[in-house]
């Protein structure tokens, strides 16, 4: 008697923990549609959810090809479940790498679009969000790929190897939450826009856009990115190129930064009841290319051209850092949260007034530039008769 | 343990008893064993008598094909026929001692011992006036050469392997381990087979209570045949319905002698080229012989080998259907896109589709075996072509599943001692794979676990090397240690005398 109570409880026990698996079921991989990335309008009062499905064509050499299907809905989630009547197939959104918001919808605020991203369980955290600087969203879509045949790992592709190009970094879904909720600092994130380019329509990202509080403000763009990830101390790399690093002379002088050759300091310094920032950004570059003008052979040269460099960066530097402060007041270089780790007890104080406090604080900028090589030629290109 | 206590009373009782006894008329007791063996031609009975009248009549009785006949002319019918002192007062006695020229002689009555001793090839004496008998040591049948054993080549190493001879196998372990403290223990089981089965063993090494618990388990046994030693490894293994084994067979003297100088037994049964080894832990099916005749870093990346070969085989088809059937989010996404574009246009589910090509593995890999090598070309194109590109081309199934039940099927035959062992909790993760995913399969590898690590052989814990906390217990699992490192037997096996290797000569153990 007391074996049968004994086998019925484990039998009982055993079938409840088949009711532990969670929220999955059986599908199988051919049946689903793979969202590749997807794009947000707001149309009147419905969303309008553009999304890029892979299509798949069997054969002795299988074919990959993107469609680009269209939903409509009161809700996010309305519109994507509205696009199964189209496509036939259920979405499914765990591969999908990229969602471009509208310029609209962003300046509405974005926190409405991405909860749907967040909540659900299928698409990733790693989602790279971008904002379209287009009239809508969904134009991106009408980009020739390049190098894939999916648009979106196009795009994907371009966001992961920025680093060596440092107009934007790419921002993923929940870097970009953690971002709207820290106290200090503010949020961007890379925008997109389309250019010609031998004829045919490419996609070019195009600088930073610039939150305030969950909502678009404003655009940075590409020189302007570049610098504010010196700020942030995000460069791996990267050129140098004319203006950028002089102002008059030696425009023809490109350099080239060093892998984790870019450190950023933020020191805050309360005195007083006055706050003043302290950037201190050290630079280790080479000579990539030297054009015309001085061949930097001798010393004095050298030590000269690293003034001017030094002076230019910290004039760029101050320059962007008040276009921030004067035109959107967003605090996106963080200050505010390097006072908070550094100094807790000054911000509590100032917390409050954090907005008005960013606008008007006083930023001391040094910058340290080495050169540490000419890379292959020591001496420049002889030119004889 | 394994009959009914009453049913082996009943069973206990041998079926045929000869009541009668010898007497001393030399026709009656022929006539006895011609009674017996009751229409067996190849019984032979000869008469014959010393060169004069006076000599007392002799009898032989020997089974044709079982005996030397040379031994049997030359050593016993020559000397009594020339030798004249045959009086009629001779006594078997004097037979034994100055007339027969054979190395063993036993004098008996025992009418029992008497057959016992024609079945296995010996030659019963029989004189007139004698109502006991003479069983001569006389057995000479053919039997297979000693060769290496097909099932367990090596390069490296000695090439014999035991025959369906009792005595060469003894022959065989003894020539490998010359010392007094080599035990062999005979038994006869199986009541109308009558095989002689062994317990081999090392004194002072083996563990009392496991010898104790081998010999009380055979001495259980009650059957009419034991034809080969797998009879005798399914009646006494621990846990019989377990896939896997707790019982070692080897077809090598070398892995037996290794075996015994660990503590364990060996069983040698007549007729039989694998011989039994036991305590058996899950470790042995990873360890070759060869690993320790070659190098230890050679001997180690080959266990790895195994061990990844065995893991691989009983997972990889049950997580790839649970990865490609629930969370294809696992998969980077240029796989996703392969997997899906092979599988557009195939009809059959991913389960369906395993399951169908585990089948089919498992009949090319099951023909390959029975088939005569002449044919068996058949297999090789059938199987490669016909199911693997043909099936692909046909949108039958789709390639990925071709390649992982093949990765499956490959690793299976690394450790081909794992056999049905596998392809049930193969096929068990699978289903679970199937039914739940992921979570279906780590159900899957915890019940095996449990399984595993419930499991005993003679008392010994299955798994002790993977939850033993001595330390040299670890130094032969997953990798095999230089021999100057396992200073140690396993020391779960044996028990009291447990040095294998001493730094100094002198105090090498009493061994």
């Amino acid at each position: 008697m007391k074996k049968t109570v004994k086998a019925v409880i484990l039998l009982l026990l055993a079938v409840s923990v088949l009711q532990l698996t969670g929220c999955w079921n059986y599908r199988e991989i051919d049946k689903v549609s793979i969202v590749a990335g997807a794009a947000i309008d707001k149309e009147r009062d419905r969303y309008v959810v553009t999304v890029e499905v892979i299509d798949m064509k069997s054969g002795k050499e299988s074919v990959v090809e993107s469609k680009i299907i269209e939903g409509r809905g009161q809700s996010i989630f309305d519109a994507v479940r509205n696009i199964i009547q189209i496509s036939g197939k259920r979405l499914y959104w765990a591969h999908s790498k990229i969602l471009i918001i509208s310029q609209e919808i962003a300046r509405e605020g974005v926190a409405d679009v991405i909860d749907f991203y967040a909540r659900d369980s299928e698409p990733r955290f790693a989602l790279y969000l971008l904002i379209s600087k287009e009239e809508t969203a969904k134009d991106i879509f009408l980009m020739e790929s390049f190098a894939e045949d999916i648009k979106s790992f196009d795009i994907e592709d371009m966001l992961s190897s920025e680093e060596s190009v440092l107009k934007v970094s790419g921002i993923v879904l929940y870097e970009f939450i953690n971002d709207l909720g820290a106290e200090g600092k503010s949020a961007t994130l890379p925008s997109i826009s389309l250019i010609l380019n031998n004829d045919q329509k490419r996609p070019e990202l195009s600088g930073e856009a610039v939150f305030k509080k969950d909502r678009l403000i404003g655009f940075l763009d590409g020189k302007e990115s570049k610098i504010l990830h010196y700020i942030l101390d995000e460069t791996q790399g990267g050129l140098l190129v004319g203006e950028e690093i002089s102002q008059d002379v030696d425009k023809e002088l490109t350099l080239e930064v060093f892998e984790n050759g870019t450190t950023t300091k933020i020191k805050p310094e309360y005195v007083s009841g006055d706050l003043t920032i302290n950037i201190e950004v050290d630079i280790t570059a080479a000579i990539a290319e030297n054009r015309g003008g001085n061949y930097f052979v001798t010393k004095e040269s050298v030590d000269q051209m690293k003034k001017e460099v030094e002076k230019a960066m910290e004039e760029k530097i101050k320059n962007l850092i008040l276009k921030v402060q004067s035109e959107y007041g967003s605090d996106i270089f963080g200050f505010g949260r390097t006072v908070k780790a550094d100094m807790p007890k000054t911000w509590k104080k100032i917390k409050n007034n954090w907005g008005d406090i960013f606008e008007n604080l006083e930023v001391k900028v040094t910058v340290d530039f080495k050169i540490v090589n000419k890379a292959m030629l020591s001496q420049p290109i002889t030119i004889g008769d | 343990m394994f009959f009914d206590e009453n049913n082996r009373k009943e069973q206990q009782e041998k079926p045929v008893t000869y009541k009668k006894h010898l007497k001393k008329s030399l026709e009656y007791n022929i006539q006895l064993f011609k009674d017996i063996f009751n229409s067996d031609e190849t019984l032979v009975t000869r008469k014959f008598k010393g060169p004069t009248e006076q000599q007392s009549e002799c009898g032989i009785i020997f089974i044709e094909g079982m005996i030397d006949v040379d031994v049997v002319n030359k050593n016993i019918i020559q000397p009594v026929l020339r030798k004249k002192i045959l009086t009629r007062e001779v006594s078997l006695e004097t037979l034994q001692e100055h007339v027969i020229a054979a190395h063993k002689i036993e004098k008996t009555a025992d009418i029992e011992k008497l057959i016992q001793g024609i079945l296995i090839g010996n030659t019963v004496f029989l004189l007139e006036g004698a109502s006991e008998a003479l069983i001569i040591t006389t057995k000479g049948w053919k039997h297979r050469e000693i060769t290496e054993p097909p099932s367990e080549k090596t390069i490296r190493g000695p090439r014999e392997g035991f025959t369906e001879a009792f005595l060469t196998n003894l022959s065989l372990i003894r020539r490998k381990v010359k010392t007094p403290k080599l035990k062999f223990k005979y038994l006869t089981l199986g009541v109308q087979t009558n095989t002689k089965v062994c317990i081999c063993y090392i004194e002072g090494i083996t563990n009392d209570k496991i010898l104790e618990e081998v010999e009380r388990r055979l001495k259980n046994i009650i059957m009419d045949g034991i034809i080969d030693s797998g009879y005798i490894e399914e009646l006494i293994k621990d846990c019989p319905l377990s896939p896997f084994k707790t019982i070692g067979s080897t077809e090598r003297p070398d892995v037996a002698a290794s075996r015994l100088l660990e503590g364990r037994i060996a069983v040698v049964s007549d007729g039989s080229p694998n011989v039994l080894t036991m305590p058996y832990v899950f470790q042995e099916y990873f360890q070759s012989n060869e690993d320790y005749y070659m190098d230890f870093i050679f001997g180690s990346i080959n266990r790895l080998l195994r061990i990844l070969g065995f893991l691989l085989t009983i997972s990889v088809t049950g997580i790839y259907v649970a990865i490609s059937t629930y969370h294809q989010e696992i998969f980077p996404t240029p796989l996703v896109l392969s997997i899906s574009a092979a599988r557009q246009g195939v009809p059959f589910p991913t389960v369906v589709e395993a399951i169908l090509l585990l089948f089919i593995f498992e009949v090319l890999r099951e023909a390959s075996v029975r088939m005569p090598e002449a044919i068996g070309q058949t297999i090789s194109i059938v199987g490669a072509l016909v199911l693997g590109q043909a099936a692909i081309d046909a949108r039958l199934f789709s390639a990925p599943i071709v390649v992982v039940v093949a990765l499956s099927g490959i690793t299976e035959l690394i450790v081909p001692r794992f056999k049905g062992a596998n392809i049930i909790v193969r096929m068990m993760l699978l289903f679970l794979s199937a039914f739940l995913g992921l979570y279906g399969f780590i159900f899957g590898v915890l019940i095996l676990l449990i399984h595993l690590f419930g499991l005993r052989s003679f008392g010994v814990p299955y798994m002790q090397n993977y939850r033993s906390l001595e330390f040299q217990d670890f130094k032969d699992t997953v990798v095999r240690a230089p021999w100057w490192y396992m200073i140690l037997r396993p020391q779960f096996i044996a028990s009291e005398n447990k040095k294998r290797r001493s730094l100094i000569r002198d105090t090498g153990g009493e061994q």
